[in-house]
């Protein structure tokens, strides 16, 4: 194909929608008001243990104002998590029952007439606790004789693995022993082996902590259950098929009967997928009052109640030839899940699968474990996993360089896997640019005059990093549906989720191409679960390559009918018509034509009434299916074998950084980001993609935490938890790199999720070349990097 | 969504409208000029006055004078006015840089030097909504028995953050402070006690009305550490002001309950200055970053404003 010819994507287009955001016009969750509201509050537990002796909701439920309360018995024991099998059922409750396991679970919901009554009921609610020993370390979390945080864990009366009809086996009850919430073991190869080749070997331990979405919207829900058993919902979320299905089995009400309404949404960065629990008690109250219900949380509360990103311990035994080549990893992890295992054994895997397409390494060992302690539970952010396991990986690297005195950039060239290749798992490599993504980042920041003419204070680094563009994960595929109106307008319904991404933008781009007319008369209708058809939803970095893809066959699908009616209408054959601006033209005599309306009109009045309707459809992973007992190449988490994705996102960063080598402040001067994600369907889009995951992985390196005392998160607000500002963002190079993916629309792949990781081990090894030192534990603080400091110029002397 | 309590609100229009509310509210009342430091206390509960008495209306606080021997400002002239005036840049460099530093733009637009020099001192056990601090017992500031950063503290080590201070001591500024009784003038150093439960010695009634700087052309540099470069309260703030004599001060800020402040009238008292301010900066772990890198940071920042201005 060629890609200059393109009309309407790999350009520029300004937001469909951005005129609707600029001047506030865009309705948000928060803005949601319906007549009758009642606002809910939750009261938090303030203790990291303790078994719930009684709860006293006397008072509040006579207080003037107050609709209803409710606590953890009231509710029983619904459980709900991101992963609920038979191997691992889930193990959260809304409120919760017996005992509460974090500084900041919900123990009793009110909902009130204000927001003002709300908060008064709180205060009377008595709850007595029985404080028990609390463990918030991983590792004495696994030890002998360390506090037991969940007892025995019964399933629903079926798990959510089993609705979606997955499993061959009966789920059954899950018992942690030492604390341990889940594991993963995959093996390629011969590890023993792999070591034995090798000349150099060694063993490292890194250190990442949970890091805050940091999404702007606070989190909200309406809800406004009616007489007639229909639930309709507001959330702040990611795509409504997760919501909308917990939601109706927690309720136990029909799936069809829970609408999740179209809302714009601040921000998501992996962490609104998942059902939280005050979208449960927004809905459940709404039940319980037949009054429509509204929750926001406070900042404090976005961070106390609800999870930020995985905390990994990743301890890493390499083995390489003289010449870098890598001959053996042996990869262990210890994910410190927090009071519920939410992703954890999804994480897990994905720390090896997302990594696996970077470096050909012929024998690896990957071990993990997901454990239980006594802090808020954890879940994906924007690489869900990735940006630990490559922190580790190209720190290690830089490492091995050091002691064999090898060069940073050769290292990563020769280990790289090839276009074509073919994964352990089955996965192949269609597009795989990533050498390229490498290279073109090493000539913008001049890295072999940099290296080799190093200057004082400064250092650079390399990182890379890959991602899928969509699993056979559930909703599983992705639909859509346009529509021609009289005009000649064309209407796309679509279930992908706006959340700050330009989704309608692109997506009415890609009809566009399609049917070669203005951008200007395609209309978007996204995101309402009743409006849209089925819809993978905007994670698994899956909207543009799954929804996309099925956006596009809806549009050609249209065409073809067009095409046919057009035919029909001018008697000319369809050979010989093409679509132009708006217009199906021959291209023998351009003077005979029709416009799309003229085509709306034939197929009114001469079709039968056909209101010409385009579908198209796509699967996340079409080979992957599993029907009554038939399963062709389904993914196991827990041994990683099984087909993975379609295609994968690729990257590669390198930093220019400057530290102040008595403080340890870091300047970072250059950044550039090099991304192979096929063809960009908007440009700027892309690159806002890029950018943003730069800034982030900056804020990876050097800021951020979500730090605990005693359980309790140190800092939940965004003076305490800081995230870079427009004054801390260096000069950044984004970098597309066209790969052309053959199973994506037009040539596209993921670009959401890969730069982050590659943008943080740049950074991170940046800072470490600038200090002559290693530091083991994001983020590099200041003091961190002037410890790193003070041991470098020991070694010396 | 994080609500304020109910409260008995006044505006007065007139100085001694402030000062008679002041008496009549017998100590419940708190004065509310930018509410940049107010509000947030008040929406985390830690402040639940009766009364706030507003002071925004109240006409003639808000000037940048030469009045004598002294530059005054008038406790409402905004943080951002400070920081454009050209005058205080000329004179006072310290001042400038300590106000260009403070917070961001939008909140220097909001923010009077009254209230920012008026700031509370602040503990990341402490500065937290009502429901976080339940995790803990309450703590020396919040009226409890036992500190929860350091067992056994018997004083609060909250840290007064404040930007504008250290560079006012290093000026050797005073305030002028307007009673029912009268006016008084005191030296800005004497208004703050060091301890971190009530770090300033002022009472309820009182009303900071406006600063003096002593009017003499002065050299000198604002050295803050934070952790971004806008936004943040000072990791560590150094201000040193030193006149034509070749006498001054080096002021740290952001180092405890109170800045501490060193005068010297030689180069070689100025150069002794890093090692005591850095044996007397006692730092605990309430703040970003820990304790013994803190402390580090002080030697590090008072050599190097010392030898960018003095040496």
């Amino acid at each position: 194909m060629n890609m200059n010819n393109f009309h309407y994507i790999r350009k520029s287009p300004r937001r469909t929608d951005g005129e609707l955001i600029v001047t506030g016009r865009a309705r948000y969750t928060v803005d949601i008001d319906l007549p009758g509201m009642l606002y809910a509050k939750i009261l938090k537990s303030p203790h990291a243990h303790a078994r719930i002796r009684s709860i006293n909701t006397g008072k509040a439920e006579e207080l003037e104002g107050a609709k209803a309360v409710v606590t953890g018995r009231d509710i029983g024991n619904r459980r709900f998590s991101f992963i609920d099998t038979p191997a691992y059922p889930a193990d959260q409750t809304p409120l919760a029952v017996d005992k509460v396991r974090f500084i900041g679970e919900g123990v009793a919901a009110v909902a009130a007439e204000s927001e003002k009554a709300a908060e008064k009921a709180l205060s009377l609610i008595e709850v007595d606790y029985e404080e028990l020993p609390a463990v918030f370390d991983p590792e004495e979390a696994m030890k002998e004789g360390a506090p037991i945080i969940h007892e025995e864990i019964t399933p629903n009366t079926t798990t959510a693995w089993e609705d979606f009809g997955i499993p061959r086996a009966k789920s059954r009850p899950y018992k942690a022993h030492h604390n341990i919430s889940n594991r993963v073991f995959i093996e390629h190869g011969d590890i023993d082996k792999g070591f034995r080749e090798a000349d150099y070997v060694r063993e490292d331990r890194f250190v990442i902590p949970s890091t805050a979405h940091a999404a702007l919207e606070p989190h909200a829900a309406v809800a406004d259950f009616q007489p007639t058993g229909k639930l309709d919902v507001w959330l702040s979320h990611m795509g409504f098929e997760h919501k909308r299905f917990w939601l109706a089995k927690l309720l136990g009400i029909p799936l069809s009967n829970v609408r999740i309404h179209k809302t714009y949404v601040g921000g998501a960065f992996g962490g609104k997928i998942s059902l939280f629990a005050y979208e449960f008690l927004a809905a459940y109250l709404s039940m319980l009052t037949r009054r429509p219900v509204k929750t926001i949380l406070t900042r404090e509360e976005v961070f106390t109640t609800c999870p930020s990103a995985r905390r990994m311990i990743v301890t890493l035994k390499t083995g390489v030839k003289k010449d870098g080549k890598i001959t053996a990893q042996h990869v262990r992890i210890i994910d410190d899940v927090g009071a519920y295992r939410r992703s954890s054994p999804t994480a897990l895997y994905l720390t090896h699968v997302f990594r696996n397409p970077i470096y050909d390494i012929p024998n690896i060992r990957h071990e993990g474990y997901g454990v239980y302690t006594n802090k808020i539970f954890t879940t994906a952010k924007r690489g869900h996993g990735l940006q630990q396991m490559i922190f580790a990986v190209e720190s290690q690297l830089d490492m091995i360089c050091d002691a064999l005195e090898l060069d940073r950039l050769e290292i990563r060239l020769k280990n790289l896997r090839k276009k074509g290749d073919v994964l352990p798992n089955g996965d192949t490599l269609r597009s795989y640019a990533l050498p390229a993504c490498l290279k073109t980042a090493a000539e913008r920041i001049d890295w072999r005059r940099k290296t080799s003419h190093k200057k004082p204070n400064r250092g650079l680094g390399i990182g890379t990093a890959s991602m899928f563009s969509g699993a056979h994960n559930f909703p599983f595929a992705s639909a859509a549906t346009v529509r021609l109106n009289h005009d000649g307008r064309v209407i796309l319904y679509t279930g992908q989720t706006e959340f700050g991404i330009g989704v309608e933008t692109v997506m009415a781009q890609i009809v566009a191409e399609v049917l070669r007319c203005p951008l200007k008369d395609i209309i978007v209708n996204a995101g309402d679960s009743e409006i849209s058809p089925h819809d993978i939803g905007n994670w698994l970095s899956a909207g543009m390559f799954v929804s996309g893809e099925a956006v596009k066959r809806a549009a050609m699908d249209l065409k073809t009918q067009m095409l046919r009616y057009a035919s029909e209408g001018l008697g000319i054959p369809d050979s010989d018509l093409e679509f132009e601006n708006g217009w199906i033209i021959s291209k023998s005599d351009d003077s005979r034509k029709c416009s799309f309306s003229d085509i709306s009109r034939y197929g009114i009045q001469m079709a039968g009434g056909d209101p010409l309707i385009g579908k198209g459809f796509t699967k996340c992973v079409p080979e992957v299916y599993f029907w009554k007992g038939r399963y062709n190449k389904t993914a196991s988490l827990t041994s990683g074998k099984g087909r993975f994705t379609e295609a994968y996102g690729l990257a590669a960063a390198m930093a220019e950084v400057e530290v102040d080598q008595e403080t340890g402040k870091v300047r970072v001067i250059h950044l550039v980001v090099a991304d192979d994600c096929g063809t960009p369907i908007n440009i700027k889009s892309v690159e806002g993609q890029i950018v943003s995951q730069a800034v982030m992985g900056i804020g990876d390196v050097l800021f951020e935490e979500v730090r605990f005392e005693k359980g309790a998160v140190l800092n939940p607000n965004f003076l305490e938890y800081p995230i870079p500002t427009a004054s801390d963002i260096p000069k950044i190079d984004s970098i597309i790199v066209d790969s052309y993916e053959p199973n994506g629309p037009f040539g596209a792949k993921e670009v959401g999720e890969t730069s982050r990781a590659a943008a943080i081990a740049a950074v991170a090894n940046a800072v470490c070349d600038a200090v002559g030192g290693r530091i083991f534990s994001l983020p590099f603080t200041t003091d961190r990097i002037k410890k790193a400091l003070v041991a470098r110029e020991k070694r010396k002397s | 969504m994080n609500l304020l309590p109910d409260f008995e609100y006044r505006r007065p229009k007139s100085l001694s409208g402030v000062l008679s509310a002041l008496e009549e509210s017998q100590g419940k009342a708190v004065l509310l000029a930018g509410g940049t430091d107010l509000i947030p206390r008040m929406k985390l509960g830690l402040e639940q006055p009766g009364w706030i008495i507003d002071i925004k209306d109240v006409e003639n606080l808000r000037f940048i004078t030469i009045e004598g021997e002294n530059l005054t400002i008038g406790t409402l002239t905004s943080v951002h006015t400070v920081a454009k005036n050209t005058l205080i840049k000329t004179y006072f460099p310290t001042l400038h840089e300590a106000a260009v530093a403070t917070a961001s733009e939008i909140i220097q637009i909001r923010g009077t030097i009254g209230g920012n020099l008026l700031q509370e001192t602040r503990c990341n056990r402490y500065n937290k909504s009502e429901t976080w601090r339940h995790a803990f017992p309450p703590c020396l500031k919040t009226g409890g028995k036992a500190c929860n950063v350091i067992k056994g503290a018997r004083t609060c080590r909250s840290v007064y953050c404040g930007d504008l201070a250290p560079a006012l001591l290093s000026l050797d500024a005073s305030v002028v402070v307007a009673t029912t009784q009268g006016e008084r003038e005191i030296p800005l150093n004497e208004i703050f006690t060091g301890n971190g439960t009530s770090p300033f010695s002022l009472n309820k009634t009182d009303l900071v009305k406006m600063l003096k700087i002593p009017l003499r052309k002065t050299r000198g540099r604002y050295k803050k550490f934070r952790l971004r470069e806008t936004i943040d309260y000072p990791i560590l703030g150094i201000a040193l002001s030193v006149d034509d004599a070749g006498r001054g001060y080096l002021v740290l800020g952001a180092c405890g309950p109170r800045p501490l402040r060193y005068g010297f009238s030689t180069p070689e008292e100025a150069a002794d200055i890093p090692r005591k301010a850095f044996e007397d900066m006692k730092p605990i772990d309430n703040m970003p970053l820990p304790p013994r890198y803190r402390k580090h940071l002080v030697r590090v920042f008072a050599e190097r404003v010392l030898g960018e201005i003095i040496f």
